[in-house]
């Protein structure tokens, strides 16, 4: 592979890791504060696609549609917080596993019926849809600003998680539950702010990421796919960790696809194999 | 009282024998093919059941064994390397060993819900490997096709559908009535110790590696049993007897009739496969609504099919007195 | 063989924090009543996990009958004729009384990992059951599910459990907690009893029921022993009332 080329498919692989770490931060610590597996999250971001989708056929305005998108994630994971993970807190592990599971077989139909089975491609605005041209090879402009956008979503979760009390609350609520209830923190009222700031992120980055990944059936499983895969193998308690896991993984799908279609998945889900069995807390994961 | 119970459970599990040996193969023919599938998948969910309700291990993975059986079969018959069934079945029966001796002792290794996630990641990669790597073999994408139904040695012909309902009847009462012996035994009730709680059973003395160990191969031998009756059954098999979905069916089949009950893993694939095929015929979003049963059988019925039995049963007593 | 346990500069860190420091003490074979008394944190339920074998040590060795037992598996000191219990009873929830005990009594008998025949064949260990529960004066409540038995019922069982399995040496810890005064003197002297056989080794909270049960009293304070003899010369030790009432450090 030539260089120019070489260094469009890191790009795209940066820009892919951006969108993954839309869904992983939320799943991470979704798992990591109350210990389900939500495997609805890909649904929101699907969703999330579709919706916006919608608007900005509606409305004609990018700005709209992404918003659109984020909310719809956002009213998802709420209604999932408040009626169905409420009552499976404290169960086994695996409830919410199969929960989630069975909700994103629900909202996967649910799209299909709103808006068929077709492949849908979203136009990146007008402003965005060109291209620069790096070491004599036209780029996409919008890869870019997803490369931007995800740099700064990273920089807001982290001031938010280090620099606010927010961010501390939440922070005591993953290392220590119980302390943290004793201290008269509302454990659940944080769980569902941060489920919906985890679905919203997940519809955001849904919509922001259709003009390079498309919308389909299916879009849901592939991504969580992937995103679950950055969780087993980064860990949870570290941002940080979770980005650069996320940027890895972008690469290896991106660049294996290229490199060796097939055995993209496989390799990947290999060394969640590896990592779970060498250090189950992750790469970048605290042993409790 | 004890007694009047007892003789109606007997009459009504006689009645119900009956029923499935003789009323079944006079139904039209899709019925008798939908009946079969029913008892295969239900031995698959109740060895899915002794790893998970009766050992307390929720395991994503197997579908691995059922694929593994199910190919076993496909490859050695299609490319005639083996015709002899019960070689056959030999072949199949130390492949899912071999291969669940492996993973087993590495799964195990992890805390409860790292090993649902475990299994499910060595489940995928099995899959993908089957899909891509291994495709000069099993086909890939394609799968395998034209498995021809088995030769038993004796002068009967396994070809039709009743004659193939019988052969499956009579493979899934020996499992079932296996199950039956394992679950009444000290093992089914060690392992069932160790589900409820682990820690204590360690300090009495068990070695509760070695039980989840042996668990986990006889679930994936039976896994493998059914594979290889579904691959006699549809005569085709691809990769997605292999993928995650199926296992997660395993699960979904297995709480709908009741998770961790003797009956509840036939309860639930009655129910699974029969309101899919009824469902199916007036909707394509067949996979909404199964989301939508399964979500409601968590949140309300979260003893199943069986469990709700036994409320009617108890209810029932109730009125008597 | 003169000696059930020994340990010998046995310490447990948890990081940085030593919760249990160079401890070295042995009990002999025929003593039967040794209680550990030590106010709260002083190691005494981390002593109990090293002992077992739910905890590594960080340092030191445990021998059971002159067996070094400080890399065995928790599961094989049973083995060695070693029983323990807990001070939050830790039982079967879903099982009745018999079958809590059952499992207790089939872990070790070879009929463990049978799966062909119902464990309703193997009359013996309910022959056993009989005995244990007979002498509890719990036979009539065999069938009842664990949840419908009282607290102090309950303490009882976690008792049984240790010693279904016939051990030589038995840890027991706190079982009269949760209990009203009387209760725990009426276990203490079931213990007393029951168990006569059995070396004992007990940590208790209750200073009445420590002085009455012990041949020997061990004091741990801070994860180190502080005084180790008979229950006169503990009772007038002016250090171990130092360490009870907190004025020292």
């Amino acid at each position: 592979m030539e260089l120019p080329v070489a260094i469009s498919q890191v790009l795209n692989g940066i820009a892919f890791g951006m969108l993954l770490f839309l869904l992983a931060a939320g799943l991470s610590l979704m798992f990591g504060l109350m210990g389900i597996v939500n495997l609805a999250h890909g649904s929101y971001f699907m969703v999330g696609g579709y919706v916006g989708l919608t608007t900005l056929e509606a409305t004609d305005s990018f700005i709209l549609a992404i918003a659109a998108g984020a909310a719809a994630g956002a009213l998802l994971g709420f209604l999932t917080e408040r009626f169905f993970m409420r009552r499976v807190y404290g169960l086994h592990g695996h409830e919410s596993i199969l929960l989630t599971f069975a909700l994103s077989l629900v909202l996967s139909d649910f799209s299909l019926f709103l808006w068929t089975g077709t492949p849908r491609w979203v136009q990146a605005p007008s402003f965005l849809d060109v291209s620069f041209t790096l070491l004599g090879n036209p780029y996409p402009a919008y890869r870019l600003a997803i490369i931007l956008i995800g740099a700064i979503v990273f920089a807001g979760l982290y001031w938010f998680q280090e620099r606010t009390l927010w961010g501390a609350t939440v922070r005591a609520g993953v290392d220590d539950k119980e302390m943290a209830t004793g201290l008269g923190i509302n454990i659940p009222l944080v769980f569902t702010m941060v489920f919906c700031l985890g679905a919203f992120l997940a519809g955001f980055g849904g919509f922001v990421g259709s003009p390079i990944l498309g919308l389909h059936i299916g879009l849901d499983i592939e991504v969580i796919m992937l995103a679950l895969a950055v969780v087993i193998v980064g860990g949870i308690g570290s941002l940080t960790g979770c980005l650069v896991t996320c940027l890895l993984m972008g690469l290896s799908d991106t660049v294996g696809k290229v490199l060796w279609p097939s055995y993209a998945s496989l390799t990947i889900y290999l060394v969640v194999v590896i990592v779970l069995l060498v250090k189950p807390e992750g790469l970048f994961g605290k042993r409790s | 009282m004890e007694q009047a119970a007892l003789r109606w459970k007997s009459i009504v599990g006689v009645m119900v024998v009956t029923a499935m040996a003789l009323l079944v193969p006079l139904l039209p023919e899709y019925a008798v093919t939908l009946a079969t599938s029913i008892i295969i998948y239900s031995i698959y969910v109740a060895s899915a059941n002794l790893l998970t309700g009766y050992t307390g291990l929720v395991s994503l993975g197997q579908a691995m064994f059922w694929g593994s059986g199910a190919y076993v079969v496909a490859i050695l018959t299609t490319r005639g390397l083996v015709t002899n069934l019960y070689l056959i079945v030999l072949i199949c029966l130390v492949t899912v060993v071999v291969i669940s001796a492996f993973f087993g002792v590495l799964a195990l290794r992890v805390k409860r819900l790292y090993f649902m996630i475990v299994t499910f990641a060595f489940g995928h990669v099995i899959w993908c490997i089957a899909m891509y790597p291994m495709q000069s073999i099993t086909r890939g994408y394609d799968g395998i096709k034209d498995i021809a139904r088995p030769d038993l040695g004796l002068s009967l012909s396994l070809a039709t559908g009743t004659s193939f309902y019988y052969f499956v009847l009579v493979v899934a009462a020996l499992c079932f009535f296996i199950f039956y012996l394992v679950i009444r035994s000290p093992f089914g009730h060690a392992i069932v110790g160790i589900r409820d709680n682990e820690h204590r059973m360690i300090a009495l003395g068990y070695n509760t590696f070695l039980y989840k160990y042996i668990s986990y191969v006889l679930a994936a031998v039976f896994s493998g049993i059914a594979g290889l009756l579904f691959a006699y059954f549809n005569s085709y098999v691809n990769p997605s007897e292999l993928h995650w979905l199926w296992s997660g069916d395993a699960l979904m089949m297995m709480f709908i009739g009741g998770i961790g009950t003797f009956w509840g893993p036939l309860w639930g694939a009655l129910a699974y496969t029969g309101l899919r095929y009824w469902i199916s015929s007036y909707t394509m979003y067949w996979f909404g609504i199964e989301g939508i049963i399964f979500i409601l059988v968590v949140l309300f019925f979260r003893g199943g099919i069986a469990g709700f039995v036994m409320n009617v049963q108890k209810g029932l007593k109730w009125q008597r007195r | 063989m003169a000696e059930a346990l020994r340990i010998e500069h046995l310490s447990k860190f948890f990081g940085a924090l030593g919760v249990v420091q160079n401890l070295s003490f042995s009990i002999p074979a025929d003593q039967r009543r040794v209680v550990i008394i030590g106010p709260n944190g002083a190691g005494k339920t981390t002593l109990f996990n090293l002992i077992s074998g739910e905890l590594p040590a960080s340092q030191g060795t445990i021998h059971l009958f002159g067996r070094d037992v400080t890399k065995t598996p928790c599961y094989r000191r049973t083995r060695l004729g070693l029983a323990r219990t807990f001070q939050i009873t830790d039982l079967f929830p879903y099982f009745t009384l018999m079958e809590n005990l059952l499992l207790a009594l089939q872990a070790h008998d070879p009929c463990a990992y049978g799966m062909l025949k119902s464990l309703k064949a193997y009359g013996h260990l309910y022959d056993k059951a009989e005995v244990l529960l007979k002498e509890m004066k719990l036979w009539e409540k065999r069938d009842l599910p664990i949840g419908s038995l009282s607290h102090g019922e309950t303490r009882l069982v976690e008792i049984l459990m240790g010693i279904a399995g016939g051990p030589k040496i038995l840890l027991l810890d706190e079982p009269t907690a949760g209990l009203t005064r009387s209760e725990g003197v009426w276990l203490a002297n079931m213990i007393q009893h029951l168990l006569k056989d059995v070396t004992l080794l007990i940590i208790e909270h209750d200073m009445q029921i420590a002085f009455a049960l012990a041949e020997r009293i061990i004091v741990l304070h801070q994860g180190a022993i502080v005084a180790d003899g008979k229950p006169e010369e503990i009772r007038t030790n002016p250090r171990i009332k130092e360490i009870y009432l907190g004025t020292v450090s």
